[in-house]
C-alpha cells in the first residue's frame, strides 16, 4: 500500500519530481483563479484587491505557491506516481487531506504574519502586548477553521488530479496494432508490457 | 512603507505577462510540431514536451499573478460582473480554469510516457501528443485574444 516510510522509498524518479512541480502550481494557480472569479462574480473583486495592496498581494501568493509545493511534495513522498496512478482513490485521497489541512494552517500563518507586518510598518504607534496577545489568538482560534478549509480543498483536488491523470494516463497507452515509430519502423507493435 | 510607483509596476505586469504568455503559446506550438514528423524524432520530441512540462506550471502561475496584479491596478473601481468587461472578464477566468485542468490532463500523459521509458513512440500516442499540445495552443490562443479585448476596454 502506499502508507510507506519516506526513508525507505528509492530517489524521486524524473516522472515523480515534475508530477510534485506542476501539481503544486497547477493547485496555487487553480485556488487563485477561482477565488478571484468567486469576488468577481459577488462584485467585491476591485476593493478586495485594493484591500490586499500589491506587495502584499504577492507576498501572499508566493506564501501559497511556497506552502502548496511543500505539502505536495510531502503529500507525494508517500506515493510514486505508479502508485497514485493504480492505487485505490482513498490511498490518494488520505495524503492529499491530510496535508491539505496543514497547507491550511502554513498558509493561514503566513497571511496572519502578512498581515501583521502590514499593519506595524503602517502603524503610527508602538506595538504593544495587547497586540501581540490578539495576534497569538487570532492564530490560535483561526487555525481549527484553516485546517478544516484547507483539508476540504485539499481532498477536492486530490480528486480532480486523479480524475485529470487518469485521464492523460489513459490517453498515453499506446494502443493495440499500432505502427511504431522508431528509428528504423520495424520495431515490434507496442504493448504496455513492451515499455516495463 | 515605500510606495511602488503603479506606473512602473503596471508596465512590469504586462511585461511578464506578454513575455509568459508567448513561451506557453509559442512552446505548446513548437511541441505540437516535434510530433507527427515520421520515424525517428520520438525520443527528441518527448524531450521537448518533458521540458515544456518543467516551464509550463511555473510560467501559469506566474501568469495568473500578473494577471490578477494588472486587475489590482484598477483597484475599486475594476469594472463589475454585470458590465462588458466583466464578462469578458469571466470567460477569460473561465478558459484559464479549463486550460488548467486539460494542462493536468497533458502533464499525465507526458508523466506516464517518462515513468515508462521507452525507445518507440506508437502512432497513436504520437497522434495524442500532438493534439494535446495543439489543444494547449489553441486554449491559449483564446486566453490571448480574450487578454487583448480587455486590454482594450
Amino acid at each position: 500500500m502506499a502508507n510507506r516510510a519516506t526513508a525507505s522509498r528509492p530517489p524521486r524518479s524524473s516522472a515523480d519530481v515534475l508530477l510534485a512541480r506542476s501539481l503544486s502550481a497547477f493547485h496555487t494557480a487553480a485556488l487563485t483563479v477561482l477565488l478571484v472569479g468567486v469576488a468577481h462574480q459577488v462584485g467585491g473583486l476591485g476593493s478586495a484587491l485594493a484591500g490586499i495592496g500589491t506587495l502584499s498581494g504577492i507576498v501572499l501568493f508566493l506564501a501559497l505557491w511556497a506552502t502548496t509545493w511543500w505539502t505536495t511534495h510531502r503529500a507525494l513522498d508517500r506515493l510514486t506516481f505508479e502508485e497514485a496512478r493504480d492505487e485505490p482513490w482513498p490511498a490518494v485521497l488520505e495524503p492529499a487531506t491530510i496535508w491539505g489541512g496543514v497547507n491550511g494552517v502554513a498558509f493561514f500563518v503566513a497571511l496572519i504574519l502578512v498581515r501583521a507586518v502590514q499593519t506595524a510598518l503602517n502603524g503610527s504607534e508602538q506595538l504593544t502586548v495587547e497586540d501581540v496577545g490578539a495576534f497569538f489568538a487570532v492564530l490560535l482560534f483561526g487555525a481549527l477553521p484553516a485546517v478544516v478549509v484547507g483539508s476540504v480543498v485539499g481532498m477536492a483536488f486530490g480528486l480532480i488530479d486523479r480524475f485529470a491523470l487518469g485521464i492523460g494516463v489513459a490517453l498515453a497507452q499506446p494502443g493495440n496494432g499500432d505502427e511504431d515509430r522508431t528509428g528504423d519502423g520495424e520495431g515490434p507493435e507496442l504493448g504496455i508490457a513492451s515499455q516495463v | 512603507m515605500h510606495a511602488i510607483d503603479p506606473h512602473t509596476l503596471s508596465v512590469a505586469y504586462r511585461l511578464i505577462h506578454a513575455l509568459g504568455m508567448s513561451v506557453l503559446l509559442g512552446g505548446a506550438i513548437v511541441v505540437a510540431a516535434g510530433f507527427g514528423r515520421g520515424a525517428g524524432s520520438a525520443a527528441g520530441a518527448i524531450h521537448a514536451a518533458a521540458w515544456y512540462e518543467r516551464l509550463f506550471w511555473p510560467v501559469i502561475a506566474i501568469q495568473v499573478l500578473t494577471g490578477v496584479g494588472n486587475v489590482g491596478m484598477l483597484g475599486a473601481s475594476a469594472p463589475g460582473p454585470d458590465t462588458p468587461w466583466g464578462g469578458f472578464f469571466a470567460l477569460k477566468l473561465g478558459v484559464v480554469g479549463v486550460a488548467l485542468v486539460a494542462s493536468t490532463v497533458r502533464t499525465g500523459a507526458v508523466v506516464q510516457l517518462l515513468a515508462q521509458p521507452s525507445a518507440v513512440l506508437s502512432a497513436r500516442q504520437d497522434a495524442v501528443l500532438r493534439g494535446l499540445y495543439a489543444a494547449t495552443a489553441v486554449l491559449v490562443g483564446v486566453v490571448v485574444f480574450l487578454a487583448v479585448r480587455l486590454a482594450h476596454g
